[in-house]
This record gives structure tokens, C-alpha cells and sequence, in this order.
């Protein structure tokens, strides 16, 4: 017999694991070391959530956040990640070395820029969700995507140039 | 769409087919493994509750400044920003080199009464004035002496009672933070020492007087000029049937600086290694304690764990 504690965590687990998984994922792009930090993120949760203070998705999101960081602390290990998605994300407009004009953008972003638009665009969280992850305010949340959003803008058309440029030489 | 949330989802790396483990075969593979690597857990990661009270202090923080904005009452102390930054992977912290092991225990705590609510003004307690009789202090060999060399600080702490680091600061805002609890659990004080800490407030229209109770010198070689000193001062609200709320630790002389408002706070904003808190509270509170009366918030001087608390603050030593 299960009790309540077990019944909520088996809840929270088939609802939240893929977007964990997915989560994981984007970041470390192998899908191995990714079930295995999405594993750590709910033995994580098992031990350290208390049932007084509720579920919260983003809690588990941050947590991700933390074990990935943990996974790829080393600067050298960050740039390689970068390299790698990089050059997986390669699409039909890309440059010569592989990436594509969004990528390079993303690339050339302050990471806290590059943080709240991949969270905003890429795991589809919400604007509670990530001012919860981000450990701020929605309002500041708000104020953090809009500044990133136009720090993207900015290094757009540049990248863009760069790629005409490659493309006609 | 908008061309940049377009942009942005069109180079996920996962684009729209990526395949994801089976929910159950993941959780039974977890499960099947869950002591095999507990290694892999990180003991610093703060619990649900311990990140809802932060995300508390963060909002509250920020509710209070935008209140200001529009009341125009603003009693911003400017110590620094608003912490927004992503929580970091918080899974290194200090560890005490001596934590007091004695058996005795602080005396009856304080009398100060906690409101059930948040509504301002807070209800006035009911509780009987605190006894003014002296309470014995504890020899000084039955103190401990707490240090954090990672935060770079170190202080006494009295027999009975424990002092832990607990997360604080973001990437960006790097700090560290300690919590005391005395014999019975209760949290009798925090520091916050590091970059940010931002303070702002504004209340209105009513205006309490505050009134320093206690003061002493912190003498220390960083403070050049700040006057830091502890200082318990006391926020008269009976007027409004309120008590009076109190802070006791360091202040500078902005923070410290006697005014009518209807808010406190309690830090120094110059330490080396950016804002420095160290006290029972650094700011008001929703639930935060009040004394019926003058003479109660005069009585708690008296007490076995004012004194301790003073005492502790005041040994406060910083390496950086």
C-alpha cells in the first residue's frame, strides 16, 4: 500500500518527467547523461520535498538547472556543450562552420539573456514559471525576457550580414 | 508567433519529434537505483519550503518598492539590487568549525508575541509584561565559536544554540548566509553577508516613532567610517493598537539612523564583501514578533537570550 507521500510523488513524476527529461536534455544533448541528471532531479525531489509546501514544477526545473551546472562546471566542458548543440542544431541556412545565424546570436548573448529565451522559447514555461526558476519576480521576469529579446534583435542583423556575406564570397 | 520566439523555437535542439523515455520505466529504473547512488544528491539544494520564505523575501522586497513608487513615500535604503538573478548550483557551503556542543540552554526566550496575521497594524499581545529579573549568563567557556572560512567570517555562539549555513545570494549576487537557532528550534538570528540585499519600503500614512533602546560599539578595522554598531531599537505602533515591533543587531549610521516611519531595518552597507545583515531581523516582517508595551521591550534587555544575542553579534569577525 502506498501512502499519500508515494501516491503524489508517483504523480509528480509522470506529469513533470518529460519536460525534465526534455529540459535536460537540451542542455547536455546525450541522451544517456540526460535521463540520468532527469533521474537525479526526482531522487532530489523524493528527499528534499516536503508535502507542506506543495508541488512546484519550476522547483524541479531549478534543481535541473543545478545538476547540470554540476554536470558541466568546467568552462572548457560549457564551450564543448555549446560547440556540440551547435553543430546538431545545424539547419538548412547554416554557416561554414555548421551553426546557423540564430545559433550564433544565442551563442554571442549574455548567458543570463540566453537563459530566459531558452526558457521562454524552447521549454515553453510560463512567465510564473520562470520568475520561479529564475528566483525573481514575474515583473522581473517580464523585465529580463523583454531586455533579452532585444539584446537578440540587436545581434540578429549583424549574424545575418555575416552569413550574406559567406554565402556570396 | 513573433519572429523571435519563432527563431528561437526553430534552433531547439530537440525539435518537435524527439523521443522521451517512458515516465514508468524511468521512475522504476530510479527506484531500482535510489540507494545505489546517493552520492549524486546534493545536500545544499534547499528544500520547497526554505525557497517559497526566500521567494517571499525576494517579493516582499520588491512589493515594498513598488508601493513606494506610487505612494511616494519611498525609504529606500539603496544597499545594492534586487537579487533576480538565476538560482546558481548552490551546492557548496560552509562548514562550522565548532559548533557548540553544551547542554545548557538559553532561558525563557523572548516575550515578544507573534501576530496570527499579516494585517498591519498587528494586534496588540495579550501576553504579560516579560520578568525584568536578571537571567544568569552562561560561562564563556560554555560558548562555541562558528566559522564559515568560505564566507570568510566567524562568530561566537552561545551554549544551546546552533548556527548553519544556509543558501543565499544567485550568480551574480554571490553571498553567504547563516541561520541561529537557539535549543528549542527557533530562529533567533540570520546574517546575510554579500552582493546585493537590496532594502526598500514605504508605508503610510501613519508614522511611528522608533526608539533605540540599547547600543554598543562593533569595533572592526573594515569600518571606516560607517559607524557600525549593534543597536536594538523599537518601532512604537500602539498608537494603533499595534505593539511595538524591534530589531536587534548591526546597523550603520543610515540604517541605524532614528526616524518616524513605519519601517525598520537593520544591516550595514558597507562591509568588505558588500551588505552585511547580522541580528534578529533585518527588516519588518508579517510575522514578526511586538512587545504590549515599553516597559516589556525594555524588559527583554534582561534576558538570558537578548544578552546572547548581542554577544553573539557583536563577536562577529570578518576575514575579507
Amino acid at each position: 500500500m502506498l501512502s499519500e507521500r508515494e501516491l503524489a510523488f508517483i504523480a509528480l513524476y509522470k506529469d513533470s518527467y518529460p519536460r525534465i527529461y526534455q529540459f535536460v536534455l537540451r542542455r547536455v544533448d546525450e541522451a544517456e547523461l540526460a535521463e540520468e541528471l532527469a533521474a537525479d532531479v526526482f531522487r532530489v525531489a523524493w528527499q528534499k520535498w516536503d508535502e507542506q509546501a506543495g508541488l512546484e514544477i519550476p522547483w524541479l526545473f531549478s534543481v535541473a538547472r543545478n545538476l547540470i551546472g554540476n554536470a558541466y562546471r568546467g568552462r572548457d566542458r560549457q564551450k564543448a556543450l555549446q560547440s556540440k548543440l551547435m553543430a546538431t542544431a545545424a539547419g538548412p541556412f547554416t554557416n561554414q562552420d555548421g551553426s546557423t545565424p540564430v545559433e550564433d546570436a544565442l551563442a554571442a548573448l549574455r548567458e543570463k539573456d540566453r537563459d530566459i529565451l531558452q526558457l521562454a522559447y524552447w521549454d515553453g514555461l510560463s512567465m510564473a514559471e520562470i520568475s520561479q526558476v529564475l528566483q525573481c519576480t514575474p515583473a522581473s521576469a517580464k523585465v529580463r525576457l523583454h531586455r533579452a529579446r532585444a539584446a537578440f534583435r540587436r545581434l540578429m542583423p549583424a549574424l545575418a550580414g555575416t552569413f550574406e556575406q559567406k554565402v556570396s564570397a | 508567433m513573433d519572429d523571435i520566439r519563432k527563431l528561437i523555437a526553430g534552433a531547439d535542439p530537440l525539435g518537435q519529434d524527439s523521443a522521451t523515455p517512458d515516465p514508468e520505466d524511468a521512475l522504476r529504473s530510479m527506484l531500482s537505483r535510489l540507494e545505489a547512488s546517493p552520492d549524486r544528491v546534493y545536500p545544499n539544494i534547499p528544500t520547497l519550503a526554505e525557497r517559497r520564505k526566500r521567494r517571499g523575501r525576494i517579493t516582499g522586497f520588491a512589493a515594498m518598492a513598488a508601493a513606494a513608487a506610487t505612494a511616494g513615500v519611498l525609504l529606500s535604503l539603496n544597499l545594492g539590487p534586487i537579487v533576480a538573478a538565476p538560482e546558481p548550483a548552490n551546492t557548496s557551503a560552509a562548514t562550522p568549525s565548532a559548533t557548540p556542543r553544551a547542554s545548557a540552554t538559553a532561558s525563557t526566550p523572548p516575550e515578544p508575541t507573534v501576530p496570527a496575521s499579516s494585517s498591519q497594524p498587528a494586534p496588540a499581545p495579550s501576553t504579560a509584561a516579560p520578568s525584568p529579573a536578571a537571567e544568569p549568563t552562561p560561562p564563556a567557556a560554555a560558548w562555541g565559536r562558528f566559522s564559515s572560512p568560505a564566507a570568510g567570517l566567524s562568530f561566537d555562539v552561545p551554549a544551546g544554540w546552533t548556527a548553519l549555513d544556509v543558501p543565499a545570494g544567485a550568480p551574480g549576487y554571490p553571498a553567504a548566509g547563516v541561520q541561529v537557532r537557539d535549543g528549542t528550534g527557533k530562529t533567533v538570528a540570520d546574517l546575510y553577508y554579500g552582493v546585493g540585499g537590496g532594502r526598500g519600503g514605504s508605508c503610510g500614512p501613519e508614522a511611528y516613532t522608533a526608539t533605540e533602546l540599547d547600543s554598543a560599539p562593533y569595533a572592526a578595522a573594515w569600518d571606516s567610517g560607517a559607524g557600525v554598531r549593534f543597536s536594538y531599537r523599537v518601532l512604537d505602533r500602539t498608537s494603533v493598537g499595534g505593539g511595538l515591533t524591534y530589531q536587534a543587531g548591526l546597523v550603520d549610521r543610515d540604517t541605524g539612523r532614528l526616524s518616524t516611519s513605519c519601517l525598520m531595518y537593520s544591516g550595514v552597507t558597507a562591509a568588505p564583501g558588500g551588505t552585511l545583515t547580522f541580528g534578529d531581523r533585518a527588516y519588518n516582517t508579517p510575522d514578526e514578533p511586538v512587545f504590549r508595551t515599553m516597559a516589556d521591550a525594555i524588559a527583554y534587555m534582561a534576558t538570558a537570550e537578548y544578552r546572547n544575542l548581542k554577544q553573539m553579534v557583536l563577536s562577529l569577525s570578518l576575514s575579507q
